[in-house]
């Protein structure tokens, strides 16, 4: 009898725990490294200029758990690192709030894509072309030696979705990294993409987490691949791998987007979070720490030329890449990845 | 005859290989936890506890064990005491529509378990139980409640109503006759169900990671998602603790229902 | 409660009240916690809330117009830009575009520039047609405008079409949708093919294990019992982890095979349709297994001997003998092993490569990605309905085989 009581008891104060302390403020970004790198550049230097804690949290993107909480009302999140057109989509459903006055003011310094009115870039990253420099000496230059499977026989390992392999098909077929969104803004630009994927369709191995494409790889499953930059600085910063970038291939730069969530619990200290992290010499505790670079453009100044040779949008890079363009995306997924595991499967 | 001998070892042959298909594979996490390196490779480099202290140390993985303790006890409490009296009702009440409300009890054991978790995050979400420990109890109770059910309609199967008529006419209070004659009876079963319901519940995946944030994020739900992102030993830990876990509560279930039966 | 004369119908309905006031709380609470919210969540299959409650005004507009007459009348347009404006005010907006870019894609970005003008007031005047057609080019296209004039009801059909590969044209006909978009139903048949493969695999496996452990002295039965049962308790994640760990590139099998010199390089063993097959066959074979014993143990062993006596061949009498009278056991086992198969997403999500995905991962996709929950619903209803048949099927199939044998 005693027993029961204490389980019931047990589960009756794990029901009722939950309630928020004072002056704190929960931030959610991706987890893993992400989160250790953010914590040691970015949070910890927030809390100790305002001496609101932050509890660093992780999540998987789902805008659905956005809207679900608010749908409920009970938001548990306050700042969140989002995808750009999830958060494009978030925003005008609602979920997320417009950017404090402060910010906002500041869009002219953002690099294209980097700002939303809803969001600031967390991390920008690239999807770029990726071979093993130790095996291939004298590596692809283009999207086009990466259909080259004459030139450079063996697999390749592609991302097994739509969205970032449609691009790089287009990029293969000559068009440049500006005009790739109008081309497939068009029917016959989907047309061309699916009509290039096919050539290279019988030497792609797909891949959908990146530590089995990055273990392809290694194992020389595949020849190149295309990948996050900042996954293959981390396995040659770290492991001792030798990959080779081909940047000049040309890429294109992704943005995840700091976004204060609709209703949240702490929206001030959000917005302080918001506001702080809008300042470039506070941005940039981020970029010196990790191959992912930000948005404002005044962070590269304060780099020193080791780190921002890690990142696709510092100077000397961004000539050769473009954005996602997260609008497209928005209003595309869905048709383009159901026709893409339509051709996958044939 | 020859033939008949040779047919009997070819079948003890199969039945080894799928036998130990079934059960080999389940242990090639222990070398795995134990291993000194980081990477999920045989022959290990070399031994040590290093990823036990990893999951038993770092705060991630104790919060995630204290909630799946939580919500296990709190949805086993709550399974049982709903399916038992239940049980009772269904075995012994002779009313019409009794195979319906079994069949309606018993949904969630054949329902594709996306689908209710899918369809639970919806709901959750608008009465406002998303995000909370309530809420994933609750979910889980529904889930362990039909198989709770089961194991007790089973230990009353056996049970003799006389008893109870022997006890209400010696004036015993149906209350008292439900206490002290027929809940000692048929204790084991429930006690067996109520260790199966808590490893349904230490064991899901799906609803924990659509009604949870971080905050309540379970030990099945850390091992998913670390899998998906990259494999470490850390992983094989976990996954050693929670067979370990489940393989001791199973073992409690088949001592009971030896006496039991 | 020796009673003489028989009870009246009512006393014995009093008497049972105590038994359902015990089955009550349960009941109650399966229904609250997943009857309702399935049924609620199965129901966003039909439900057309979005564009009911949103466009009333502009689909009353379009009454008598068809897409044949070209570009609808400055009525509709004017309707649209109030009821535009009304979800903009709202906060529906969003989710208005949103459904709409699933019916014609491409079509969220300027429906929620001509809501945001139209709040603001910028489409009025005497030609409103020419203002919202300068604004957002995008109306000129018809097919939108027959899904607001088609759509009008409180329920929709789009989306179980969609799941079907089945699309409604502007002319109100259904037909296919163009081949490189028709997806759902090879997925359907690809998780139906997976499930088939995997009970029949179960099923031949675990009919000599039966026959052994029921032919085994007590004490090894109990024992090959026990082994079949430890899996069987064992979180499916951890053995679907333990599969990755076996059949990845560096693991024990590639590596013992490349020790022993049979193969250079690691063979591509995990995330293939093998691999799934492989672990999910493992995760389900207890589950045939259990049944078939069941049956086999109330089969007297001297119906073999007879037949054997009678100078059958073994294979004839197993057949014509015993096969009968294990069907119904094997038919179950069968029955659960391809029910739960079909709803299977945690192996197919860690152990298959992308095109051994199952429907389960679909509806996640939607829920989670796109936030379609009409099609993840739609899916849903498409899955619970084989599984329904596959229930059925058995069922028919297992009262059949009772009738013949008795």
């Amino acid at each position: 009898m005693r027993l029961s009581r204490l389980l019931c008891t047990i589960a009756l104060a794990g029901a009722a725990s939950g309630a928020q302390a004072e002056g704190t403020v929960t931030i959610v970004g991706w987890g893993g490294s992400w989160n250790d790198v953010y914590k040691i550049g970015v949070t910890d230097p927030f809390t100790a200029q305002t001496g609101t804690a932050v509890t660093l949290d992780e999540w998987d993107g789902s805008l659905a758990k956005i809207r679900a909480m608010n749908e409920s009302g009970s938001v548990s999140y306050d700042v969140v690192s989002v995808e750009a057109p999830q958060l494009d989509i978030g925003c005008d459903e609602g979920l997320f709030e417009k950017l404090p006055e402060a910010v906002a003011a500041e869009a002219d310094n953002y690099l294209p894509g980097t700002f939303h009115p809803c969001g600031i870039a967390s991390d920008t990253w690239a999807t770029v072309l990726v071979y093993d420099a130790a095996k291939l000496a004298d590596g692809p230059k283009s999207w086009a030696d990466f259909w080259d499977v004459e030139k450079f026989p063996g697999k390749r390992g592609m991302l097994g979705q739509a969205m970032y392999t449609l691009e790089n098909a287009l990029l293969a077929d000559g068009v440049p990294p500006a005009e790739v969104y109008n081309v497939l803004r068009t029917p016959e630009g989907v047309d061309r993409a699916f009509a290039k994927l096919d050539e290279i369709k019988p030497n792609v191995v797909w891949w959908t987490s990146s530590s089995t494409a990055v273990q392809n790889l290694d194992a020389g499953e595949v020849v190149m691949t295309d990948m996050y930059n900042g996954r293959i600085t981390f396995e040659n910063e770290n492991n001792g791998k030798n990959y080779g970038i081909a940047w000049e291939a040309g890429f294109f730069y992704g943005t995840d987007m700091w976004a204060l969530v609709a209703n949240a619990p702490n929206a001030d200290a959000g917005r302080a979070f918001l506001e702080f992290f809008a300042l470039p010499e506070n941005q940039a505790g981020f970029p010196r720490l990790y191959g992912y670079g930000t948005g404002d453009k005044r962070v590269y100044d304060l780099l020193t030329p080791e780190q921002r040779d890690r990142l696709p949008t510092s100077p000397s890079r961004i000539g050769f890449g473009a954005p996602y363009d997260s609008a497209f995306w928005a209003e595309n997924q869905e048709s383009l990845e159901q026709r893409f595991k339509t051709w996958q499967s044939q | 005859m020859r033939v008949e001998v040779w047919r009997g070892w070819l079948a003890w042959g199969i039945t080894a290989l799928v036998l130990a298909y079934l059960v080999l594979p389940l242990f090639v996490i222990v070398p795995m936890s134990l291993t000194s390196g980081t990477n999920l490779t045989l022959p290990v480099p070399g031994w040590s506890w290093r990823w036990f202290e990893v999951v038993l140390t770092d705060p991630r993985w104790v919060q995630a064990l204290g909630n799946s303790l939580v919500v296990g006890l709190g949805s086993t409490v709550l399974a049982v005491s709903l399916a038992t009296p239940a049980a009772v009702g269904l075995v012994w009440g002779r009313f019409p529509g009794r195979g319906l409300l079994l069949g309606l009890i018993a949904t969630p054991l054949v329902l594709p378990i996306v689908i209710l978790a899918v369809a639970s995050f919806g709901f959750y979400a608008t009465v406002g139980l998303m995000g909370s420990r309530s809420g994933l109890i609750l979910a889980h109770a529904g889930l362990a409640a039909p198989v709770v059910l089961t194991t007790v309609m089973a230990s009353l199967q056996s049970f003799d109503r006389g008893l109870m008529r022997a006890a209400a006419s010696l004036g015993a209070s149906p209350m008292t006759a439900f206490r002290r004659v027929l809940l000692p009876l048929i204790a084991p079963g429930v006690t067996a169900g109520a260790i199966i319901a808590f490893i349904v519940s230490f064991d899901e995946v799906v609803i924990a990671s659509y009604l949870t944030t971080a905050e309540q994020r379970t030990l099945p739900r850390m091992i998913f998602s670390g899998v998906r992102e990259s494999i470490s030993p850390a992983i094989a830990a976990a996954a050693v603790l929670l067979v370990l876990f489940s393989a001791a509560l199973l073992a409690i279930v088949t001592a009971l229902q030896r006496r039991n039966g | 409660m020796p009673s003489v004369a028989p009870a009246s119908p009512l006393t014995a309905a009093r008497g049972q009240l105590p038994y359902l006031a015990m089955v009550a709380p349960l009941v109650v609470f399966v229904v609250l916690t997943v009857i309702l919210p399935v049924a609620l969540f199965l129901f966003r299959a039909v439900d057309n809330r979005e564009l009911q409650a949103n466009l009333a005004a502009t689909s009353a507009a379009l009454s008598g117009w068809t897409a044949e007459q070209g570009l609808p009348p400055e009525p509709a347009f004017a309707a649209l830009v109030r009821d535009l404006a009304a979800a903009q005010a709202a906060g529906h907006a969003g989710t208005l575009a949103a459904r709409l870019n699933q019916a014609v894609p491409g079509s969220r970005t300027f429906i929620l520039k001509t809501a945001r003008l139209a709040a603001e007031g910028a489409l009025t005047g005497p030609d409103v047609r020419s203002a919202v057609l300068a604004a957002a080019k995008g109306w000129q296209n018809p097919a939108l405008w027959s899904v607001i004039a088609q759509e009008r009801g409180r329920f929709t059909a789009f989306y179980l079409l969609t799941s079907l590969d089945l699309q409604r044209h502007p002319d109100g006909s259904i037909g296919a949708v163009p081949a490189e978009q028709a997806l759902f139903l090879s997925i359907l048949w690809r998780t139906i093919a997976i499930s088939l493969s995997v009970t029949a695999i179960c099923a031949l496996l675990a009919l000599p294990v039966a026959h052994v452990i029921v032919a085994a002295p007590r004490w090894a039965a109990a024992g090959l019992l026990a082994l079949v049962l430890l899996p069987l308790w064992t979180s499916l994640l951890v053995r679907t982890v333990a599969w990755i760990i076996l059949l990845q590139g560096e693991g024990p099998i590639n590596s013992t095979l490349q020790g022993l010199g049979l193969i250079t390089e690691p063979l591509r063993l995990v995330y293939t349709r093998g691999s799934l097959v492989v672990t999910m066959v493992q995760v389900l074979l207890p589950l045939m297994i259990l049944p078939i014993v069941s049956v086999l143990r109330r089969i007297p062993p001297t119906y073999m001997r007879a037949a054997r006596s009678l100078g059958a061949p073994w294979w004839t009498a197993w057949r014509r003998v015993q096969l009968p009278m294990l069907l119904p056991g094997l038919l179950t086992g069968s029955g659960i092993v391809f029910v739960f198969a079909l709803g299977y997403y945690i192996t197919p999500t860690l152990i298959g490569g992308p095109g051994d995905q199952m429907l389960s991962s679909f509806i996640v996709f939607y829920t989670d990605k796109t936030l379609n929950w009409g099609l993840a619903a739609a899916l849903s209803v498409q899955l619970l309905a084989v599984l329904a048949l596959a229930a059925g099927a058995v069922a028919a199939v297992r009262a059949l085989a009772s009738r013949r044998v008795a």
